[in-house]
């Protein structure tokens, strides 16, 4: 029911991102995340917008919704951009008093910025074309490895999944309970700070009930169907790397080569 | 109360790929006094017409008044929905409070009331539904009965004492015992109190034996707006529906059928009984229709199993 939520949201299609391997798309993510991080020079950057907006093109998502990936952190990337354009020492090219704006400020916090936001586009990208399934698949494969250190791989995934799929289920509760309690006359939208806090408890109370129920029956409706864990268990979707993922993956092994280039050139 | 809705029309999500229309050009009276039934498949627009009509949601398109003030005044909101009690589905999961007592209070105290008032108007309401104030009201509601759960957030709705009562399924998931009882209470606040009650239900035998008028809807649209007995007698018209027709209605379809001389328009057993010994009275000087062939549907059961 809610429109805006945006982050994690599942855009089904039949791109060749959409049909890569979760656990080939998840290590990329990991890998350009932080090769972001390695560069320093403009070239860099436009290497790593262009692997972006390759991607995105491949993908065929509209724009649009990797923008609204982005938008929840634009507050925080204005406020990175504006500190480090103030406080950084270097030339001055304009000035308010004793507030000093400085080149050297505007092109660190510039980049900053920049890396902030491919950051957030191409891990929104990750989410828009990979079914939560998928992904959750994806992951507990990749933790499988470290299983052996006492890491419940299994268990994170499942755990992840389930609280996936509850998402939509709460706020369709949330919403219930909230119309039922305005039917007994609550106000959710006025008064003061202490009054909308207190409003929420005859919504928060209901919704805590509820989730433990749920907790309760879904365990119990689980093991009845034979559910015990990650030992043993077969899976109904097998994951299988293709053509496709050697392909992505060489094109990510060359990018991460050439920004590694040109950083240590 | 007197409650008017003209045209109403509601879309969901409009313009959006999740666009839903709810409800398509409905107008609906309900007069002061009146027990309203609205019966309709799942997905017929119901919930959102009685949601419409407490002012939680919003139309797309028409005009609703409730006694006297216009809905699509946004002031009138808050009003409304002080004059109108609306009992969602499964009301007991809005139970939040540490006592009944407290619970029930919940209303009326939002309501602005004086402590005396909600104090009395508290065991008022918990004696409506049948729960002795001073033995349930100090314990945790989360403590009680499914029944005593359900009938505590009833109460709770009482307590505010709305001119209009709407009930969205106030029976669903209790044993035949709770069943009774709900509606035990929901018909002495009818008849004995003159309250104007709207009740949503899937069950045809609890709306026959309640209302005095049926709204029947479909696909958004109210398609049939009529007395109890004259809808329900329409048998082949909610077949086609996808409703059932209450049992005991069923019943003297399928004898008039048959030939026997019936008025079809009886709601309770009770009244079956009568229409049906009268028949039979009259028609045992001749060789008279009792004497009628064994089913000729068999494995069909006529009082057919629970409700949809």
């Amino acid at each position: 029911m809610s429109r805006g939520l945006t982050v994690g949201q599942y855009l089904p299609g039949e791109s060749v991102i959409h049909r890569l391997d979760p656990r080939t798309k998840i290590a990329i993510v990991s890998v350009y995340v932080l090769a972001l991080f390695i560069i320093n020079n403009p070239w860099g950057y436009v290497a790593a917008v262009v692997f972006a907006v390759v991607a995105l093109a491949l993908s065929a998502v509209p724009l649009r919704y990797m923008l609204d990936g982005i938008k929840p952190i634009l507050v925080l990337i204005l406020l990175t951009l504006t500190l480090n354009v103030f406080m950084t020492p270097g030339t001055p090219i304009w000035r308010f008093g004793r507030v000093v704006a400085t080149r050297e400020g505007l092109i660190t916090g510039g980049f900053l910025a920049f890396r902030l936001i491919l950051l957030i586009a191409v891990t929104s990208l990750l989410t828009l074309t990979t079914s939560p399934v998928a992904l959750t698949d994806g992951l507990e494969r990749l933790l499988k490895p470290f299983a052996r250190l006492g890491l419940p791989a299994h268990e994170l995934a499942m755990m992840m999944t389930i609280a996936l799929r509850f998402i939509p289920t709460l706020l369709e509760e949330a919403e219930k309970i909230m119309k039922a309690q305005m039917a007994r006359g609550t106000d959710f939208e006025s008064g003061n700070l202490v009054r909308r806090t207190k409003a929420l408890i005859p919504l928060l109370v209901p919704l805590f009930i509820s989730s433990f129920r749920r907790a309760d029956e879904l365990a119990m409706a689980m093991e009845a169907r034979g559910y015990h864990g990650g030992a043993g268990r077969t899976r109904f979707r097998q994951l299988r790397v293709g053509p496709a993922d050697y392909v992505a993956g060489a094109v990510t092994a060359v990018f991460v080569a050439g920004l590694v280039y040109l950083r240590f050139r | 109360m007197p409650v008017t809705v003209g045209g109403v029309s509601h879309t969901y999500l409009e313009k959006t790929p999740f666009e839903a229309r709810a409800l398509v050009d409905v107008s609906l009276e309900v007069a002061d006094g009146e027990f309203v039934g609205i019966i309709g498949p799942t997905g017929s627009g119901k919930s959102t017409l009685i949601q419409i009509i407490d002012g939680l949601i919003r139309p797309t398109a028409g005009r609703v008044v409730v006694d006297g003030l216009d809905l699509s005044v946004k002031a009138n909101l808050r009003e409304v929905r002080r004059r109108v009690g609306l009992i969602f589905q499964y009301p007991e999961h809005q139970l939040f409070e540490e006592t009944v007592t407290a619970d029930v209070a919940f209303g009326p105290k939002n309501l602005g009331l004086p402590e005396g008032e909600v104090a009395e108007r508290v065991r008022e309401a918990l004696r409506l539904v049948g729960l002795d104030p001073d033995r349930i009201g100090p314990r945790s509601p989360f403590a009680l009965s499914g029944g005593q759960m359900r009938r505590a957030a009833i109460a709770g709705v009482l307590a505010m004492r709305p001119r209009l009562l709407i009930l969205d399924e106030p029976a669903a998931g209790l044993d035949p015992r709770g069943r009774e009882e709900i509606l035990g209470y929901v018909r002495r606040l009818h008849k004995d109190l003159r309250q104007t009650v709207v009740l949503v239900s899937h069950h045809m035998e609890d709306v026959a034996r309640l209302a005095d008028r049926v709204v029947v809807m479909h696909r958004g649209k109210v398609v049939m707006d009529g007395p109890t007995a004259e809808v329900f007698t329409a048998g082949d018209r909610l077949r086609e529906l996808g409703l059932r027709v209450p049992a005991v209605t069923e019943l003297m379809l399928r004898l008039k059928e048959r030939g026997w001389p019936l008025a079809t328009d009886a709601l309770t057993i009770e009244e079956a009984a009568r229409r049906i010994i009268a028949a039979a009275r009259a028609g045992a000087g001749r060789s008279g229709p009792a004497g009628g062939a064994p089913d000729e549907r068999p494995g069909e059961s006529p009082t057919g199993g629970g409700h949809r």
